[in-house]
Formats: C-alpha cells, sequence, structure tokens
C-alpha cells in the first residue's frame, strides 16, 4: 500500500543523523518530566530552566552539524523518514531560529513568572512539544506527518494561551483558539483525505506531480482550500485571523510572542514550501488564479487587520493585529514561486519580525506586568519613567512601520523588491497603502509614552528582559546595516545566493 | 578615486554628537551639542575651496562630471542589489550643506533656553542634522531614501513634546504627509533599480540614473516616465510644500519650538526644492519638459505664491502669518524650476538660500518676543518698537528681507525667478507670461502682509502691558546677527556668495532638460 507509514523503513543508527535535533528535544522534555517529581522551590525552577536551555542549546549544535543537502525542494533525498520529512537547508534554519527563539522566550518568561512553582514545567513540556511540532509542521513533506504535526504544534498552544486559568478573558481566548483550531485543523484534515482520494498519495511533491499531469480537478481545488484553510488560520488570515487577538490578549507576553512569531513562520514556511512544490508544475491559467485568490487574502489581511488595530486600547490587542497585518505582508512573498527569491525573502523578513515583536510584546509585558494592564493609557508617560525603555520601544515601533535605518525596512523593501521584479505590482501597491495606515496605531503608542505625563511609578526592568531587549534592538539597527548579509544569509538556504 | 572624508565627517559629526549628549553629565549636554554644531559648521567651509576656480574645472564637462569630494563605500552588494554608501557635492548639494551646518548653529545657540529634556532634545536635533546633511549629499538613491526619512523620526518627536498646545495633531500630520511622499518615491525607487541598465547593471546610482540610456527611453516609457515624475513630484511638493500638499505646515511650525521653526522653515522645505533638482529632473529630464507637466507645476506656484500671501494677510497669529509667507517664498521656488530656464534655475536656487535665511531670522523673531509676551496675537501687540528698539532694528532688516526689499537677499531670487519665467517657452509663446505678471502682482501682497504686520507689531503707540519687556538679549543678537549679516551680503553681492557656486550645476541640469 502506497503512500501508508512505515515508520521503521530504512532506520539505521546512521540515519538518525538528521532527525537529531528532534531527538534532542524529545529527551529534554522527558528530563523536565522526571526532574518536575525532583525539584522543588524557587531555586528547582531555575534548575529545570537551565536543563531547557541546555537542551535547546545541544539541539542547536545538532543542528549546526547537520549537512542539508541545498536545493529546495529536494524529493531526492534518502534515509529514515526522508519520505515524510525534507532535510534541507530549510530545516535546518528553522530549527536554529526556532530554538535559539525559544531560549530567548523561556529567559523572559523566567522574569515574568508569577504563578505557582509546580506549574512551571508544564509551563516548559508546553513550549519545548509545540516548538517540536512547529519545526515538524514547517518541514513535513508527508501530509499525514503534517496534520500530526499541526496538531501537535496546535494543543501545547492552546493550553498555553489558557494559562492564567484563572483569568477569564484567558479563558476566552483559550476556548475561542481551541474551537477555531479544532474547526480548521477537522478541515484540513478532510482536504488532505480528498487529495489522497484524487491523486493516491500522502506525499507532497508526488501530489504535485499528479495534479500537474492530470490536471486540476474541482475537487482537488476544494482539497486545497481546505488545506489552505488549515495553514490560513496558523498564519491568521482573515477571516481565519478571529482567535488571534483574543488568544494573544488572554496569553501572558511570553507566550503572545512566542504564538506570533514562531507559529505563525512554521505555518508560513510550510506554506510556502507548499506552494513552491505545487505552483511551479501547473498551467499559467491555474498558477494565475492561485496568486490572485491568493493575494487578495493577503491584501484584505492586512487592510482589515490595520485597520481593526486603530481601534484597540489594549496594546496586546494592538500588536496581535499588528501581527496579523505582517503575516498579511509575509504572505505576498509566497507568491513570488518562479525561484526561491521569494521564500528567501519570507526568511529574512521573520527573522527581523522575531525581533521587533518579541521586543515590543515584552516591553508590553512589563508594563502590564506592573502597572496592572496594558491599556495605552498604562504607556503614558513612560518616556520620562522610563528612557531607555521608552527608546527601545520607539525602535520596535518604528520598525515595525517599516521605517529605516532599522531592520523593518530592509525586510520590507526586500519583500518589495522581489514582488516587484516578479510583476506582482499590485501587491506592492497594497503594502505601501497599509505602511502608511499602520503608522497611525504605532505612533498612538509612542505618542502616549512621549506626547504625555503621568503619575505612575517607573517600571522595573529584570536584568534578563534588560538582555534580551538590548539584544533586539541592536539588531534591528546591525541587521539595518548589514541587510546584505542577511539577504545573502537566506538566499543561501535556497542555493540563490551569487 | 579616492575618499576625501570630509563629507562623511560633516555628515556623520552631528551623530557622534549624539552619542556624546546621551552620555554627557547633565551641565554638559548644552555646550557638547554646541561644541558638535560648531565644529561641522566649521568643518563644511572646507568645502569652499573646492569650489574656487575656472567653472569648466569647477563644475566639470557634464552634470555627471560636476561632483566633487565623492565618498564611497561599497553597501549592499548581494541578492542582485547593488548600494553604495556614496556622497558628494556639487553646484546645488553644497551650498545647502553650508547652509544647513549654520542653520543648525544658530537653532542650536536658541534652543539654548529649552528646559524640559534636554539630553532627548539635543540628541534629536543632532540626528536630524545629520539626516539632512545626508540628503543633501547623497548620491545613491537608496541612501538618499534613509537619510529622507531618517529626518521624519526626530523631526515628529521634537514636535510633538517640545510643542505648543496642539502639538500631537501638528507632529502626526507632519509625519503622515511625509511618509506619503516617501512612499510614493519607493516606488519610484523600485522602478528606476530594476528598469535601469547600467553596463548590464541595475544601479541606485543617482550619477548613473541621469545618464542617458541607462533608464529605458522616453519614447517608448513615456507613461511610466511621466508617472514616476509625478510620484517624485508629489514626494517632494509635500517638503516645499505645494498646494493642496501644504496644509501641515502651518500646523507644524505653529507648534513646533522655535529652533525647531527655523529649521524646519530654513532646511527642510529645502530638501523638496532640492529633490527636484538632484533627482527628478536630472533623471527624468524629459517629462520635466513636457508641456502639460510644466504647465501644472507652473500653475501650481503660482496659486502657491498667491494663496500664501493671501492666507498670511489673514493671519492674526504672527507665527501663522511667518508660515504662510513661507508657502508664498517656495511657490517662487517651484516657478522658478517649472519653466525651465536658465534664470529661473539660478533664481530657484538663490531662492531656496535666501528664504533658509529669511525665514530662519522671522522665526527666531516671532520666537524672541513670544519669549517675551508669551502670546503672538498680532492685534495685542504694538508699539514694541520703543521699548525694545534693537530689537525692533534687526526684526525690520529680517522682514524686509523677506519682503524682497532690492539690496537684501528676497530680492534677488524673485527677480531671477521672475525674469527666467518671462522669457519661458516651455508654455508656448505667452502662457509664462501670464504666469510672471500673477506672481509680480502678488509681490505687492508680500509687502501689504509684511508692512502691515509691521506696522501693528512695532508701530503705534506703546503699549502699558509691555512696558517691562527687555530688548533683545546678547545671546539672540549672536543668533540673528549672522542671518542679518548673509541677508545683506547675499543682496549686495549675489554674484560672489552664491551664483558663482551653482550656475555651472544648474547649467549642466538644464541642458539634460532641453
Amino acid at each position: 500500500m502506497k503512500g501508508v507509514i512505515r515508520l521503521t523503513h530504512g532506520l539505521t543508527i546512521a540515519s538518525l543523523h538528521n532527525i537529531w535535533p528532534v531527538l534532542v528535544l524529545i529527551a529534554t522534555l522527558g528530563a523536565i518530566l522526571i526532574g518536575a517529581m525532583v525539584v522543588k522551590g524557587s531555586s528547582g525552577r531555575r534548575g529545570l530552566l537551565i536543563v531547557a536551555l541546555v537542551g535547546l542549546g545541544v539541539a542547536l549544535l545538532a543542528a549546526l552539524r547537520l549537512n542539508p543537502q541545498s536545493a529546495i525542494p529536494n524529493p531526492q533525498s534518502s534515509g529514515w523518514l526522508s519520505s515524510y520529512l525534507f532535510f534541507d537547508p530549510l530545516y535546518r534554519f528553522v530549527i536554529l531560529f526556532l530554538c535559539s527563539f525559544l531560549a530567548g522566550v523561556l529567559l523572559l518568561s523566567l522574569s515574568l513568572w508569577r504563578k505557582p512553582v509546580w506549574e512551571w514545567p508544564v509551563f516548559l513540556c508546553m513550549l519545548i512539544g509545540s516548538l517540536i511540532g512547529m519545526i515538524l509542521l514547517s518541514s513535513s513533506r508527508h501530509l499525514l506527518f503534517f496534520a500530526i504535526a499541526f496538531e501537535m504544534a496546535s494543543l501545547p498552544s492552546y493550553v498555553l494561551v489558557g494559562f492564567r486559568r484563572f483569568n477569564s478573558k484567558s479563558a476566552e481566548g483559550a476556548a475561542k483558539y481551541v474551537i477555531f483550531g479544532a474547526v480548521c485543523s477537522a478541515l484540513m484534515i478532510y482536504g488532505i483525505s480528498l487529495l489522497y482520494g484524487v491523486t493516491g498519495s500522502f506525499q507532497w511533491d508526488r501530489i504535485a506531480r499528479q495534479l500537474a499531469t492530470n490536471g486540476v480537478s474541482s475537487l482537488a481545488v476544494v482539497a486545497l482550500v481546505c488545506v489552505f484553510i488549515g495553514l490560513a488560520f496558523k498564519i491568521s488570515l482573515v477571516p481565519m485571523h478571529f482567535w488571534c487577538p483574543d488568544a494573544f490578549e488572554a496569553a501572558g507576553a511570553d507566550v503572545a510572542a512566542w504564538l506570533s512569531v514562531a507559529s505563525k513562520s512554521a505555518a508560513l514556511l510550510a506554506l510556502a514550501r507548499f506552494v513552491h512544490l505545487l505552483l511551479p508544475s501547473l498551467t499559467p491559467d491555474v498558477q494565475n488564479r492561485i496568486v490572485l485568490v491568493v493575494g487578495i487574502v493577503a491584501i484584505v489581511t492586512m487592510t482589515l487587520a490595520n485597520l481593526s488595530a486603530y481601534w484597540q486600547t489594549s496594546v496586546k490587542r494592538l500588536l496581535a493585529y499588528s501581527s496579523i497585518a505582517h503575516a498579511g505582508y509575509i504572505v505576498c512573498g509566497v507568491l513570488v514561486f518562479a525561484t526561491g527569491a521569494g521564500m528567501a525573502a519570507i526568511v529574512a523578513y521573520v527573522m527581523v519580525y522575531l525581533l521587533m515583536n518579541l521586543g515590543a510584546v515584552s516591553v508590553t509585558g512589563l508594563v502590564e506586568a506592573q502597572s496592572g494592564a496594558d491599556r495605552i493609557d498604562n504607556f503614558t508617560g513612560l518616556g520620562s519613567r522610563n528612557p531607555r525603555l521608552a527608546g527601545v520601544m520607539t525602535f520596535f515601533l518604528f520598525s515595525l512601520v517599516g521605517l529605516p535605518p532599522l531592520a523593518g525596512f530592509a525586510v520590507k523593501w526586500i519583500l518589495l523588491s522581489t514582488l516587484w521584479q516578479h510583476h506582482l505590482t499590485f501587491l506592492v501597491t497594497a503594502v505601501l497603502a497599509n505602511t502608511l495606515f499602520s503608522l497611525f496605531y504605532y505612533m498612538r503608542i509612542a505618542r502616549a509614552m512621549y506626547f504625555n505625563e503621568s503619575d505612575l511609578v517607573a517600571v522595573r526592568v529584570p536584568g534578563v528582559t534588560a538582555l534580551v531587549l538590548t539584544v533586539c534592538a541592536a539588531g534591528l539597527l546591525v541587521l539595518f546595516i548589514g541587510w546584505g548579509t542577511l539577504i545573502h544569509f537566506s538566499l543561501t538556504l535556497f542555493g540563490l545566493a551569487n | 578615486m579616492n575618499n576625501s572624508w570630509l563629507l562623511t565627517w560633516i555628515i556623520f559629526l552631528p551623530l557622534v554628537g549624539m552619542g556624546a549628549v546621551l552620555l554627557v553629565p547633565r551641565q554638559w549636554i548644552r555646550q557638547t551639542a554646541l561644541a558638535f554644531a560648531l565644529l561641522a559648521c566649521v568643518l563644511s567651509f572646507g568645502i569652499v575651496p573646492h569650489f574656487r576656480g575656472a567653472p569648466a574645472e569647477v563644475f566639470g564637462a557634464s552634470y555627471q562630471t560636476g561632483f566633487k569630494l565623492i565618498d564611497r563605500l561599497p553597501w549592499i552588494h548581494s541578492a542582485g542589489f547593488s548600494i553604495d554608501y556614496m556622497v558628494g557635492v556639487d553646484g546645488i548639494g553644497f551650498p545647502l550643506v553650508l547652509l544647513t551646518t549654520m542653520i543648525c548653529l544658530l537653532a542650536c545657540i536658541a534652543s539654548w533656553n529649552i528646559q524640559n529634556s534636554q539630553r532627548g532634545y539635543f540628541a534629536l536635533f543632532l540626528l536630524l542634522e545629520t539626516g539632512m546633511l545626508g540628503v543633501f549629499t547623497a548620491l545613491d538613491f537608496f541612501l538618499f531614501y534613509v537619510f529622507w526619512e531618517l529626518t521624519l523620526l526626530p523631526m515628529y518627536f521634537l514636535i510633538g513634546i517640545w510643542g505648543g498646545p496642539r502639538r500631537e495633531y501638528a507632529a502626526i500630520k507632519f509625519f503622515l504627509y511625509t511618509l506619503l511622499g516617501s512612499v510614493l518615491m519607493l516606488i519610484v525607487m523600485l522602478w528606476f533599480f530594476f528598469a535601469s541598465n547600467d553596463q548590464g547593471a541595475h544601479t541606485f546610482n543617482l550619477i548613473s540614473l541621469s545618464t542617458p540610456g541607462v533608464l529605458p527611453a522616453f519614447a517608448t516609457h513615456k507613461t511610466m516616465w511621466i508617472a514616476c515624475f509625478a510620484m517624485l513630484y508629489v514626494a517632494f511638493a509635500v517638503k516645499i510644500p505645494v498646494f493642496p500638499f501644504h496644509t501641515w505646515l502651518p500646523d507644524a511650525h505653529v507648534e513646533a519650538p522655535t529652533p525647531i521653526s527655523m529649521i524646519l522653515a530654513g532646511l527642510l522645505l529645502k530638501m523638496g526644492g532640492y529633490g527636484l533638482l538632484r533627482v527628478s529632473y536630472p533623471i527624468l529630464p524629459n517629462a520635466g519638459a513636457v508641456k502639460v507637466v510644466a504647465w501644472v507645476l507652473g500653475v501650481l506656484a503660482v496659486i502657491n505664491i498667491v494663496y500664501g500671501a493671501l492666507c498670511a494677510l489673514a493671519q492674526t497669529d504672527f507665527k501663522k502669518l511667518v508660515a504662510y509667507s513661507s508657502i508664498s517664498h517656495m511657490g517662487f521656488v517651484l516657478l522658478g524650476i517649472a519653466l525651465l530656464t536658465q534664470a529661473g534655475f539660478q533664481g530657484a536656487m538663490f531662492q531656496m538660500v535666501s528664504h533658509g535665511i529669511t525665514s530662519a531670522a522671522m522665526f527666531f523673531l516671532v520666537g524672541v518676543i513670544y519669549d517675551r509676551v508669551h502670546h503672538r496675537d498680532i492685534p495685542r501687540l504694538g508699539g514694541l518698537a520703543t521699548r525694545m528698539p534693537i530689537y525692533t532694528g534687526l526684526s525690520i532688516l529680517g522682514f524686509f528681507a523677506a519682503m524682497g526689499l532690492p539690496g537684501l537677499c528676497g530680492f534677488i531670487g524673485e527677480v531671477y525667478v521672475l525674469l527666467g519665467s518671462w522669457q519661458a517657452q516651455v508654455l508656448g509663446p505667452m502662457g509664462a507670461r501670464v504666469l510672471t505678471i500673477i506672481a509680480a502682482v502678488s509681490v505687492v501682497l508680500t509687502a501689504g502682509y509684511i508692512l502691515w504686520s509691521v506696522q501693528r507689531v512695532f508701530l503705534g503707540a506703546p503699549k502699558p502691558e509691555y512696558e517691562n519687556v527687555p530688548d533683545i538679549s546678547g545671546r539672540e543678537i549672536l543668533v540673528i546677527a549672522p542671518l542679518g549679516t548673509l541677508a545683506v551680503v547675499l543682496g549686495i553681492l549675489p554674484w560672489q556668495t552664491v551664483f558663482t557656486f551653482v550656475h555651472g550645476t544648474l547649467d549642466h541640469i538644464l541642458r539634460l532638460v532641453t
């Protein structure tokens, strides 16, 4: 039976090589669970954090030792699990990217932690579990594997959002997230089964070949739309975005940062991969239609998100809408499928987006934790209370708008020039118009911080958070000056660097 | 080519100063900022020797070869991009660099009595100076754009934090208008880069882009040329500002603190005129010579002149009056450029420099009176001449220079622009003359609002409430004296002070166009 999972096929010790980083992460998960039974108190909390950080570090090293075959997609790769996962440079990149990001999030979590000690290992496990899911999600080749990875990334995320159990908002956000997620993943799995029915295969590259030779039937269209809906939910494209503001408002700042960047970029890369496998072999007519539809979804997403963001009073909700808008920008890059340039632009964008969003969300988290709420009013007078904190927040906000001399501009420029080169002028116009809209609401925060005074007390910035913020802010400046290196690196992943 | 680094030093000294201002102890902030502004100003005079000598030597054989003091470093050379850090000056950049460092120095002295968070103020102030210097020297379009945007952020905060009662509205309005222009400029940048072919490679280099043959020919890409010209025009028109994009200016100027108004009017507006001369006309010369384009620009310029003057007549807020007079005066810059004549170009360039001097002076003078009486309501003022004789004398000098009294700098620019537009051929035989006559008649309006406000503010019976108003202080004289001196010197020796440095480059640009 073709396509059915035979997990042991080709399993040898040498063939484990590719999967080492994931195995290390699974081992870390186990170690934390065992450790949770042993350690107690706040020193135990720190101990478990160190276990997690060591695990992430080892996974990072294991990923660095990977020597993936270049060229994406690479259906010829062999070895254990290679019919289920792509072991290519993008896989390696995702591990490096997400592991180092999670390390930053964990440091932040420690300083924001306000809950009983015994919940800490649960929290760590959920984060690491979702990390594994995201890695597999972005690299899956086999659709059943993809569905499992999808759930593996989603389920811990639901828990993480609902983690502040006694907060009614948290419960509401988590409930919305779960219900939305359940519907979307059900649709997606239905789509996968239809695809299997139409093409007789679960492997994405085979499906693409089948569709290319036999044409895209209307049933196949339904199936593809269903799969797209699943991914669109993760990316939070309109109209699958409703969970996003509630979930981010419900979650702590650390979780919101993690979900807004990691989960979205994993799904975005998966989508980009699928589009790259599928579209080039289709007829230009079908290609154009898909580009038009997804392009319109992207435009509606960014516009609606930017307009909605303007009315928010909660900074977390505002940043959630901002993350929806940015997802809309990034999805445009997916539509450049003729070469890997579009995916390279996405990779560059998510790296910089990580810095600016992690920074902005962390500052919001600090303000929320110490002044009780994340309203824009709570930012009033931050410029005179905490000049340095307000300064870095300004950096993040301006970078989110996409203004030079910050990296947010560089990646937007890379994205726009890629779109322009591939004659997607309507998307260029849409992104630029949205940049203009978005100025308003980002500046509302800047205005509150600097143009008004308040009698709120200064926010205390823990050392670790200060470190994370400094790295993010400095990174934005450095990556602007050196954005040549950034794009060069991203293109190298796709064998495109000159 | 060897880099001399002189321009790089001038551009980035204020940025270094910004770092220093953030670090020094509180009591040294102002002095540090002043030291760096002074140093930049002194260094910028090092450019002057490069512009002395025979015209052919100074300005080169063509527009493309006329650049001096070029510093060039590769910046981004991957992913098919070729972006350089490249700065240099020619006849249009050099006077504006000098003007920038000078006005910034004077504005720095004028900022001495800023009390509220000095550290932030002077840091942003110096960042703004770097941004403006970068705009006036960048020879790579990408770099130009980066510096262009770099001026936004400090200006937004300088207006928004240290401004007047409606500062928030004014700041966001300024920001939004300029960003609208920049977004359009970004589209042009994309087209320029991907359409250009400089020996097989795409380029951002403003010199290469202006070389015929690098961009697709006008004959085959007429729509794109005119579309790009229009988008660039909006980007620059917002800054100049040209009707109907001018509405941010009265708000921003009125709300900004005095030194920032000096910089806004004296320098930031020049970025628009400079952009037209540096980017629009040399790179898209044929689009500028299209009759419809010239008509639109010419008519808008005249609307600016007349409408600005009429609005100024109607104002009772002294600062708003000066702001509208800026709109009127900048209309002459656009008129001179749009009609494509030698005299017009030179007049426009002269008008930019002289308006830089007179508007900075006028805003400062208004600031002086505001510091003393805490309002700017013209009807409530009056009879200041007896209370503040020195101040009155200097004010009348500044206002008359702006009005265009012969012998002072405002006169030369306006006369050259009008001489040029009278001879212009681009609008057909009569069109340009009609525009010239309207613009010339509106000079009467200018005289009207200036003389009338002088009369209402300084003349008349002394009012009792201004009994104890002190006259202008030594520090304030230090700011206004150089501006007054320049207004006189430029008015008497226009050739030696301005035209000799600019005429070659302007002629080269004009030759590209026609």
